[in-house]
Order: C-alpha cells, then structure tokens, then sequence
C-alpha cells in the first residue's frame, strides 16, 4: 500500500530546524515503512536534497512557496491509496480533487478547525471527504466535534510520541550523567538548580510570568538558574518586541536567567539532561506541548499549567505538579510550585519517575506507529 | 472589525442573494450578522473576478473604501 505523508510548509521532514509536526512524522516513519510504501512531501531545505530516497522512504521537497501547488501537481501525477495530510484542512479538497482515489487522513496537531481557520461550508466537506482525523489530544478533539458533530465518529485521539532513546533520565543512564556533569561545567551551571523552559519565545507560552516568578525564586533560592532554550521562530534568532522585552525582564535576575536561544533539535535533548526541573507556563489553550514527553522522559519533574490538553498526559501530585486555571498565570503561584519542586527533592523524584514511566508506557514511537497502522488498516478494510 | 456571513446553496440561489445585496446596497441598508454597514458617497473602488486553481473555483464580487 502506498501511503503519503504531507508535511506542513513550515518547516522541512526532517526536522532539521524543529517543528512539533515534523519530529512526529520523522519517529513514526521507521514504523510505517516496514508495512507500507512511504513517500513524504515537505519543504526544501538547503542541508537537504530535493528528492531522497533514504532507509526505505522517498522524500520529494519543495518550494515553500506555492508549497500546495507542487504537492497538487506531485499528486496528479503520482498515485498513493493513502494521502496523510497534516494540519491543512484547508487543502484537503484540493488534494481529493487531484487524487481523487486516494483516502484521506487528517492529523490536527492545533485548532485548525476553528471558525477563524475554516468556513462551516468547507469544514463540512472536509470531514466529509476524510475517513479519518487523527488529532493530538482529546482537546482537539473536541474541537472539531463541537463544530463539525458528525465527525464524532471518525476522529481519534493519538497522542504524540518522544525518542526514548535521544532522550534519557541522567538518573538511570551513566552516559547521560557524565555529559550532564561536563555541560553543566560548560555552561556555567555547576552546583546550580537548573530550571528548564524549552518552547518558542511566545506571549501564549508565559515565558514573561516564568521570568517574573524567577524573580522570587531567586530571592530564596539565590542557586536557582531558569534556563530558557528556544527563540522567536524555529531556526531563527531574529528577536521582536516580546523577546527584547523578555531579556529586559530578566536584567534584573542576570544571575538567575540564561537564555541558551535556538537549539538544533539534535542538541536539545543536551539541555534536558543538564536540567532539575521542566516548566511548561503555556497561557493559551496548548494543543497539548510535546516538550511534556520529552520531559517525562528525560526523567524530570515537571511543572505544568491546565491549558488545552497539557492535563490529558500530566495529572497532578502522580507525574508532575499541574497550575490551576486560578493560577497558571499569576508569578507568585508558579514561584510558589517551583519551590514546592526544590525543596522537596523526594517530591520531585517521585513525580520524575512517575514521568518516565508515562513516556515509556504510553508515549513512544512504537505506540504511535501502530495506532497510526491501526487506523490506515481500519479505513482500507 | 470582520463582519462576514456565509451561506450555502445553488447558483441560482446565489443570484437571489447577489440581488438582495444590491437593493440593501442601493438602499444604504446593508446588514451583516445583524450590524448595518454605511456606504461610501464616493472614492469606491471595485472589481470582479474569477479563480480557478487546484481544481477550485473562486468568483469574488468586491469593494474596498477608507473611511471618511
């Protein structure tokens, strides 16, 4: 069976400058490959080629721009029995009309089929044409069925996966530690408590309260050090107002706040293995962040805000500390949790280990790639 | 502000609806989801156009103004 994956045009598979969607796709391709003809459509990239064909997959790559217009002609004049869109419903009609034989999934990774995003009218053909939406999380699921009712029965909840092997616990791997105790000496951060915020540099991620909370940590805990890795945009260290605005926040902490900025995604496994603690303040409804799997299974205790689908894979005092939706954005209640973290190392083992055994259980490629298998079986029965 | 409305149906049924907005337009009694929008005196530009890309057809019925 013939199956296509169509990446976004944001960023290209693989993931070499990032992207939630792009890491996805690249884990489950080892999967999906023994079982099927795989071919993935993305974007060019100038560290990769056009066409590829590499551990049993065919890449084609394109233009970001008029990116769907090349897939619309790639599909015309290639034939698959399965085409696995990404996050455009918006193209979905497009992508029936030049392949018309092929069935359709749709993978929402976000709220993409929101009354902003997508007219009634289109959004009902677009369920109508698919025979399967996959979505992150239950909250997106939501999403859609709360808009599109018929749906109900056509989208299933997968939650994403993590690379257990790129990403381990410093605890249980004597590798992981040596590198954590050469890094930390490298970046300065021997003896400190490590505090990890890994996401893009966003007022709805709450990097400004995470900074402010550091604030009053750091007048108990003069040894904490908030440790934030990611930028504006991925691949990008451009900065804007926000991001100049959160470095002006953090000149009154110098001591307390490193910003590490864009990490390839090779290297930040690095950072989670020189962190105590992850911190995800996300303000807006997140679709639900996969940094929570990779810290889970990088063996850290996590701290979380009940946003979106964040609670769906973290539940509170079992795997990791959860702000409530009185708290998620005042400083002081998150400054409050982080110490609650630092002061109570048994605490904070006990929810890590718990974390890493959600992620071994329940969210590695392995798990996603036969839930994806399942649904290919289920609509070509 | 975004005003905006949608509806589904025939091309007939569209003609019917494209006849009510001009009498609601020659009128100045133009309403969308229940809000009244004034038209300009003057200074209107307009145009028509049609799209087919991607095996979809778009005709657009436009005008644009600032305001006063």
């Amino acid at each position: 069976m013939k199956v296509a994956l169509i990446s976004t045009e944001m960023n290209p598979v693989p993931p070499v400058v990032g992207g939630a969607i792009q890491t996805y796709i690249e884990g489950v391709l080892p999967y999906l490959s023994t079982d099927y003809e795989v071919t993935v459509l993305s974007v060019k990239h100038e560290s990769l080629p056009e066409f590829e064909f590499s551990d049993r997959v065919t890449y084609f790559r394109f233009d970001r721009t008029l990116y769907e217009h090349h897939v619309f002609d790639h599909l015309q004049r290639h034939s698959y029995d399965i085409l696995h869109v990404f996050n455009r419903p918006h193209f979905i009609l497009n992508y029936h009309h030049a392949s018309p034989r092929s069935k359709l999934i749709l993978s929402l990774h976000n709220e993409m089929m929101a009354e902003n995003k997508i007219s009634t009218f289109r959004g009902n053909r677009v369920v109508t044409l698919c025979h399967a939406i996959v979505t992150i999380s239950q909250y997106i699921k939501n999403t859609v069925i709360d808009r599109f009712p018929h749906a109900e029965e056509k989208t299933y909840p997968i939650y994403s996966a993590v690379d257990m092997q790129r990403y381990r616990p410093y605890w249980m791997d004597e590798a992981v530690r040596e590198k954590r105790i050469r890094l930390r000496e490298e970046f300065g951060l021997k003896g400190r408590k490590v505090i990890l915020f890994v996401g893009r540099l966003s007022k709805v991620k709450g990097v400004h309260l995470l900074i402010q909370a550091m604030e009053i940590v750091a007048a108990k805990h003069p040894n904490a050090m908030l440790l934030i890795v990611g930028s504006k945009w991925f691949g990008t260290n451009e900065t804007n107002k926000y991001v100049d605005s959160l470095h002006d926040l953090a000149r009154s902490i110098p001591n307390n706040v490193k910003f590490a900025r864009f990490v390839p995604p090779s290297r930040v496994p690095d950072f989670y293995a020189m962190a105590d603690l992850f911190v995800c303040v996300s303000q807006w409804n997140e679709p639900l962040a996969r940094v929570h799997y990779e810290a889970m299974a990088s063996g850290l205790p996590i701290l979380t805000t009940d946003r979106g689908g964040n609670t769906e894979v973290v539940q509170h005092g079992w795997n990791g500390l959860v702000l409530s939706n009185s708290e998620y954005n005042q400083p002081e209640a998150i400054a409050h949790s982080i110490f609650r973290l630092l002061q109570n190392e048994d605490e904070a083992s006990a929810l890590a280990y718990a974390g890493y055994l959600s992620a071994k259980r329940n969210f590695t490629f392995d798990r996603l790639g036969n839930d994806i298998k399942a649904v290919y079986e289920r609509i070509t029965k | 502000m975004k005003l905006e409305e949608e509806f589904v149906g025939n091309g007939k049924q569209f003609a019917k609806f494209l006849q009510q907005m001009v009498n609601q337009i020659e009128g100045d009694g133009l309403v969308i989801r229940g809000e009244k929008v004034a038209m300009p005196v003057q200074d209107v530009e307009f145009k028509i156009s049609f799209k087919n890309e991607l095996g979809e057809n778009k005709l657009s019925i436009k005008m644009e103004w600032m305001d006063g």
